[in-house]
């Protein structure tokens, strides 16, 4: 992801009221994950593993802040357990915001099977997800995400195209 | 030593600190021990400690005690190098270790081998991280703990048992709600914003 799209997202992220960052580094959207990292409009914790993260983001929603959870498209594979026992069982709502790895056009043949079953895996976990492929959608998506999440109390899921993440 | 004497033990020195349980007989201990709308029951396995970790960065200024136990952080040993790494100080752990499975058939977890989590969670960068075997010591480290200069884990040997529990009647959701009612009114903020009508915070 380009420097300037990076900064554009992170301050839409912050206007948009998320004002806490989980981050587990990926390829795509690193330089999304550094710039919430310095911002002093987010609490960032970098994590060892995403289900970790997304109920680290829970604690944080139950104490007041907004969350976000930075995230490649196998971390949310991985996070699927904590999705449920946690921010379903409870009523949490999380922003999950992710790249779109084996999405049409990503030519990575270790990134295939994950992304053919990404929009079925989030529509299982009964989680609602809208595919951004320009950054100039971000900051009205954003919005639209946090009251979603203050509605539902449930995650919401906004994957970030490889047109979006992989441009120059 | 038992868990529940412990949790007798801790009782009486929660002021208005966050408490969060672990699965099962845990959260209906500590309920027995002491119901208070400050704690949130049953969270799942792998789950408590990282919850705990975002309410303390998020509430600094506040306690915050995570009642784990070794089968659930053992599901998810990176969150403690997670709370080395941010090392709040306002942060609790206190692991009941009793080497088994308890409410589930009773298998031991690999603490019942070679396993030592006070090794661990020093490992992970904490270093107010003690083992406890006995009332008095689990009640010393408590008292320390609870004082502040944490991060802290204190993993308390405890025997397995499936001792007599009392119903909790209460679901995971109500008692969501009424936690962070509790928090939005000691902390003073807004948490729940169910519609926009009537918001100026759109």
């Amino acid at each position: 992801m380009k420097q300037s799209d990076a900064e554009h997202i992170g301050t839409a992220l912050a206007n948009a009221g998320f004002n806490f960052a989980a981050t587990l580094p990926a390829t795509q959207i690193h330089t999304l994950q550094a710039w919430l990292a310095t911002s002093p409009k987010f609490t960032s914790v970098p994590v060892t593993n995403e289900g970790e993260g997304v109920a680290i983001c829970a604690g944080a929603w139950l104490a007041g802040k907004m969350p976000v959870i930075v995230l490649e498209t196998s971390g949310i594979l991985v996070s699927t357990y904590a999705l449920m026992r946690c921010h379903a069982t409870f009523g949490i709502p999380i922003l999950m915001l992710s790249t779109y790895r084996g999405g049409l056009g990503d030519q990575e043949w270790y990134a295939v099977h994950t992304g053919a079953v990404l929009p079925r895996l989030l529509e299982s976990l009964r989680i609602p997800c809208k595919v951004v492929q320009s950054v100039d959608d971000v900051a009205a998506t954003f919005v639209d995400a946090r009251r979603t999440m203050d509605a539902s109390l449930h995650p919401v899921s906004i994957v970030m195209d490889v047109r979006l993440t992989d441009r120059e | 030593m038992r868990r529940f004497d412990c949790m007798q033990a801790l009782a009486p020195m929660i002021t208005d600190q966050l408490v969060v349980t672990n699965v099962a007989r845990t959260g209906f201990e500590w309920r027995m021990a002491s119901q208070r709308e400050g704690n949130l029951y049953t969270m799942g396995m792998g789950l408590v400690t990282p919850v705990v970790l975002g309410l303390a960065l998020s509430l600094p200024h506040r306690g915050v005690i995570a009642l784990d136990g070794d089968g659930s952080i053992l599901l998810n040993l990176g969150a403690l190098a997670t709370v080395g790494n941010c090392a709040p100080a306002n942060f609790v752990s206190v692991i009941f270790d009793n080497a088994s499975y308890a409410s589930t058939g009773g298998l031991p977890t690999a603490t019942s081998g070679r396993t030592n989590l006070v090794e661990i969670a020093k490992g992970a960068g904490i270093s107010n991280a003690v083992g406890v075997s006995t009332i008095q010591e689990f009640t010393a480290a408590a008292t320390a703990a609870l004082a502040g200069n944490g991060p802290w884990v204190i993993v308390a040997k405890v025997v397995a048992e499936k001792p007599p529990v009392q119903p909790k009647l209460m679901d995971g959701r109500e008692n969501k709600y009424r936690f962070v009612r509790y928090i939005e009114q000691t902390e003073g903020r807004i948490i729940l914003k169910p519609s926009i009508v009537g918001r100026e915070d759109r």
